[in-house]
């Protein structure tokens, strides 16, 4: 799992990680689990063009791309929902989205937006998904926030590293649904 | 002309103001800003301006440097209620000056945002500028700190008055280099306290060099990111200490500068850093030493900033949290305290909040020390109960309570210590509802 981060910090991690691209490349194609948030999930694409125009090579996993927007004033900011399908069961995903670049080129997208902007200013579709890989805008935090993508995670790993199907014992999540409950009605209350 | 008519109709407003008995806050800077946005050269000031910017600690540390003075005998204006942006220190102007723009004070003392030093002594002749800190603050409004520290970065480029800095923070440290010019840099600095760690304890900022980007060694953390650092290969940090807080005891709640001990009312070391830079400032201005030590022995802040009541005679103790590090700096004053206790904490995600609430995991819940139930409540009661359960405590002591009136009567229930913590928007009305039990 990796996120994003304020710049200086984003350009020492940056530098560093690219000279393990192949291995990260390897890893993807075997299966291993990646959840990558806001600045990871660019970091993973073949770009980041900034406000000047330079382009900040990515790690070229994905096909996908981003570009600042070019009004620095500008960010996608708020609460978002999205609706995903997670083992073809759907789904309500909460979060929050605060990031000023714009990812393109997205075939595969981890959910439907029905709250927020998503991938591009008012977009309907967000983040990028492959069974082995979630890379999305919400922080949220995202997963105590989404007990069901936990469980999706958690269960995927599982089965990966014992191959075979595994039942997740339930445990109590009744703080994170009252929560859901509470938030999902009022967000989606003006919509 | 223009502007003497626009003073002219905001004091008619702040008389209409005064009779309906409210204070209008920012109002009158806002509209007369709206009117003239370079109004505040029209002001004709004699006196030093003395301000007060950081991510924690400027309420506080402002309205204990202007009541310092003015225990010394000097007239100060100053905006204590907290409106720190370019329209709430207008207002605080408008109030105070002649239809024709003078002010008659000894000292303008102004807490200001960190993002407003730049707009607002763009016009105004600052004497001294006091930096506390900087800490992750409102992510959604403010963006990264590392933003707001390039844009006073900029700003200090060609300001030459005083600049009164923490030394223990390398975010504010930093700033001390942006004019290499400016010989009036005084650094502060407190002497390792009892809690002090050797590894940090909560979330902090700067962990690398802005100079040379190589990571930054600490001595010791007083808390988050505050502590004694130095960059190993630039030598940055190592500054020469104007004034220095030792002896610190914070349960007798003293500590020494310059040999001389300080009796406060506070009890953390936060409010520490804070008198440290209350006491280079009065040594800048040549304020007696005895009249800064009563000054300082007396001030207290009664608006729920870590706030002393007795409640159905239950001690309560209220302290105001918007970020990471001043809810953090309330769980240690809490941690500190070995009393059985229960903590109420309000979360709210309104505008002046932020409607990002990820900030609540940087809080470090691990080590509660004797704390027997916690209540939660605010438009997010649910979000920080989730997140204290998720730190381990026992989830059948947590109660969660969307209505703000039943969370107060549900803590109230037994005669327990209470803490709460409370973010900006939430802390009035909870406080209201405190009081209504008394």
């Amino acid at each position: 799992m990796q996120v994003g981060g304020a710049d200086q910090e984003q350009s020492i991690l940056a530098k560093d990680l690219i000279q393990y691209k192949d291995n990260i490349k390897e890893a993807v194609k075997e299966g291993v689990f990646f959840l990558l948030i806001c600045g990871a999930y660019q970091l993973f694409g073949k770009y980041y063009k900034d406000v000047e125009g330079n382009i900040i090579p990515g790690l070229e996993i994905f096909d996908y791309y981003t570009e600042a927007i070019l009004d620095r004033k500008k960010r996608c900011i708020g609460n978002i929902v999205i609706e995903v399908s997670l083992n073809d069961i759907k789904t309500k995903i909460i979060g929050f989205e605060n990031h000023g670049g714009q990812t393109f080129d997205i075939d595969t997208p981890f959910g439907d937006v029905l709250l927020g902007n998503g991938n591009k200013f008012g977009d309907n579709k967000e983040g990028f998904f492959l069974p082995n890989v979630i890379a999305t805008y919400l922080h949220g935090p995202l997963l105590s926030k989404n007990p069901e993508l936990s469980d999706y995670i958690i269960q995927y790993c599982l089965k990966r590293k014992y191959q075979e199907e595994i039942i997740l014992e339930p445990l109590d999540d009744s703080f994170e649904n009252l929560c859901r409950k509470q938030l999902i009605e009022r967000f989606l209350k003006n919509n | 002309m223009k502007n003497f008519f626009i003073i002219l109709a905001m004091k008619i407003v702040y008389l209409g103001l005064k009779i309906l008995g409210k204070n209008g806050g920012n109002l009158l800077g806002k509209i007369a800003y709206d009117w003239n946005p370079n109004i505040f050269r029209y002001f004709k000031i004699n006196c030093p301006i003395i301000a007060v910017t950081a991510t924690n600690g400027k309420t506080m540390t402002n309205n204990a440097i202007g009541y310092v003075f003015q225990e010394a005998g000097k007239k100060v204006i100053s905006n204590t209620e907290g409106n720190n942006m370019e329209t709430g220190i207008l207002s605080t102007l408008l109030k105070h000056c002649s239809l024709t723009g003078k002010i008659k004070a000894d000292y303008l003392v102004f807490e200001v945002d960190e993002g407003y030093v730049p707009v607002v002594f763009k016009d105004l002749k600052l004497d001294t500028l006091v930096i506390l800190d900087f800490f992750r603050d409102q992510l959604d409004r403010n963006g990264e700190v590392e933003s707001l520290i390039l844009r006073i970065n900029e700003f200090l480029k060609t300001y030459s008055g005083n600049l009164i800095l923490n030394n223990d923070d390398p975010n504010v440290a930093r700033l001390g280099h942006a004019n290499p010019n400016n010989s009036n840099v005084y650094y502060f600095s407190v002497e390792k306290y009892e809690h002090a760690t050797e590894k940090i304890k909560e979330a902090g900022e700067g962990k690398f060099c802005p100079f040379c980007n190589t990571r930054i060694e600490y001595e010791y953390y007083q808390y988050s990111h505050i502590g004694k650092f130095h960059c190993p290969n630039c030598n940055f940090g190592n500054n020469d200490i104007y004034k220095i807080a030792t002896n610190i005891d914070l349960k007798n709640r003293t500590f020494q500068v310059d040999g001389i001990t300080y009796q406060t009312k506070f009890n953390s070391i936060y409010n520490i850093y804070n008198f440290v830079a209350v006491i280079t400032c009065a040594s800048l201005y040549q304020i007696d030493t005895q009249i800064l030590q009563k000054a300082i022995a007396n001030f207290v802040l009664n608006n729920g900033r870590l706030e002393e009541l007795s409640i159905q005679n239950i001690p309560t103790i209220i302290n105001l949290a918007k970020n990471p590090t001043g809810a953090n700096v309330s769980l240690r004053i809490l941690n500190e305290d070995d009393t059985e206790k229960e903590l109420l904490f309000v979360l709210n995600d309104n505008m002046a909040d932020g409607f990002d609430v990820s900030w609540i995991w940087d809080i470090n819940f691990d080590t509660l020390n004797h704390v027997s139930r916690i209540v939660t409540s605010g438009t997010r009661a649910y979000d920080i109960a989730i997140r204290i359960k998720t730190a381990g405590f026992d989830v059948h002591k947590i109660e969660p309570y969307l209505d703000l009136n039943e969370a107060v009567k549900a803590l109230y229930q037994t005669n327990i210590k209470k803490y709460v913590i409370a973010n900006y928007t939430s802390l009035q009305p909870t406080r209201n509802e405190i009081l209504k039990l008394s």
